[in-house]
């Protein structure tokens, strides 16, 4: 090997080298650190207010104004024991979507919590009850006295539905939605619309 | 000469008199003294909870009725604004929102529901709003004002 043939690879070796240190890092800087977090717990009863969306202030308020005037509607406080009464799903007439399901729960919750009414079986939930009366009566496994004879469900006397509607309208500044909730009872016998209440927010977004 | 001395007796009662006047101007200066300590809360500040910056918004009237056997409780409340610049003069915007809700108890002071949602409340400067709310339960038999401000 000649002069020239040893600082050839040497000037090779040297540069492999160099290369070799400046792609170590390379590969540890390959290594995805995650920025730091902080979770905190929040109070679940505080505004929010992130976007114009149906929101959890609106959830609570909504169900909070509707129970409490249903409660103190005459069909409510006149009758002598606490009436029977079934909550359909609320039904989202918005472009939005909102998870109706827990909307309705809320109300109901709400208003068993105050021992004012009794809830019947909605039809939503007609199928698992059917199956339960079935399965303890017809299984075998069951003592007869302890089993839940079918034809001894109670009926409701009212039925309570609402609905949720919006009015958005925007241009290129600002963006304003206009909610509309309302909810109705209406006697199952007499079909009469008994009570009726609305709850109306607005919201609006500027840039 | 006949010179009049002061009888002994004499120097006593007025010595007595003096210690009583003495006592009346200390408890005079008291009674004075109490008068500069802030004075009792009224019911509705008593009824009232506030959080962070609420001083501009003021507590005009709060009354309550049972109304088909549930309490329904409206509070009056009025926004007056900060106060001006001190230097300038110039009103300052008033860009706060606030955010209300009703605490109930009953007839023993127990809270008869789980805390109620804030409800957010706009109020620009000298608007009032009667805010209405009505009890849970019929177990209710008082209630708090609570206000706090959000942003």
């Amino acid at each position: 090997m000649n002069k020239y043939q040893l600082s050839t690879v040497l000037l090779i070796s040297l540069v492999l080298g160099a290369c070799a240190n400046k792609t170590a890092p390379q590969q540890s800087s390959q290594i995805y650190i995650p920025p730091p977090t902080v979770v905190k717990y929040g109070d679940s009863q505080s505004i929010e207010t992130v976007t114009a969306d149906f929101g959890s202030t609106d959830l609570q308020t909504v169900a909070e104004t509707m129970t409490r005037s249903l409660l103190q509607s005459k069909v409510i406080q006149n009758s002598i024991s606490a009436p029977t009464v079934t909550l359909a799903e609320v039904k989202n007439q918005t472009t939005e979507p909102i998870n109706t399901r827990m909307m309705t729960e809320k109300i109901r919750t709400q208003l068993l919590k105050s021992g004012q009414v009794r809830f019947a079986i909605s039809a939503n939930e007609m199928q698992s009850q059917v199956d339960e009366t079935k399965r303890q009566n017809q299984s075998g496994m069951y003592r007869n006295d302890g089993t839940a004879k079918p034809g001894r469900m109670e009926g409701a006397k009212y039925r309570i539905t609402g609905t949720i509607s919006t009015i958005v309208k925007q241009n290129r500044d600002m963006k304003d939605v206009f909610y509309n909730f309302n909810l109705n009872l209406v006697n199952n016998e007499s079909g009469l619309l008994e009570w009726a209440e609305e709850k109306e927010i607005r919201k609006t977004v500027t840039r | 000469m006949y010179k009049a001395y002061p009888s002994p007796i004499l120097a006593i009662k007025r010595n007595r008199q003096k210690l009583i006047a003495s006592t009346a101007l200390l408890g005079l200066s008291l009674l004075s003294a109490c008068n500069t300590s802030p004075p009792a809360p009224t019911e509705k500040q008593q009824m009232t909870t506030r959080m962070g910056d609420t001083a501009a918004v003021e507590v005009v009237d709060m009354r309550s009725v049972v109304r088909n056997n549930l309490l329904t409780a409206q509070v009056t409340v009025k926004n007056w604004g900060p106060k001006p610049d001190k230097a300038t003069g110039e009103q300052k915007e008033d860009t706060k929102l606030y955010g209300y809700r009703f605490k109930w108890l009953n007839a023993s002071g127990m809270v008869v529901f789980s805390d109620e949602a804030w409800k957010p409340l706009t109020l620009t400067r000298d608007q009032s709003a009667d805010l209405v709310g009505i009890a849970p339960n019929p177990d209710a038999a008082a209630f708090r004002f609570e206000i706090n401000q959000y942003k």
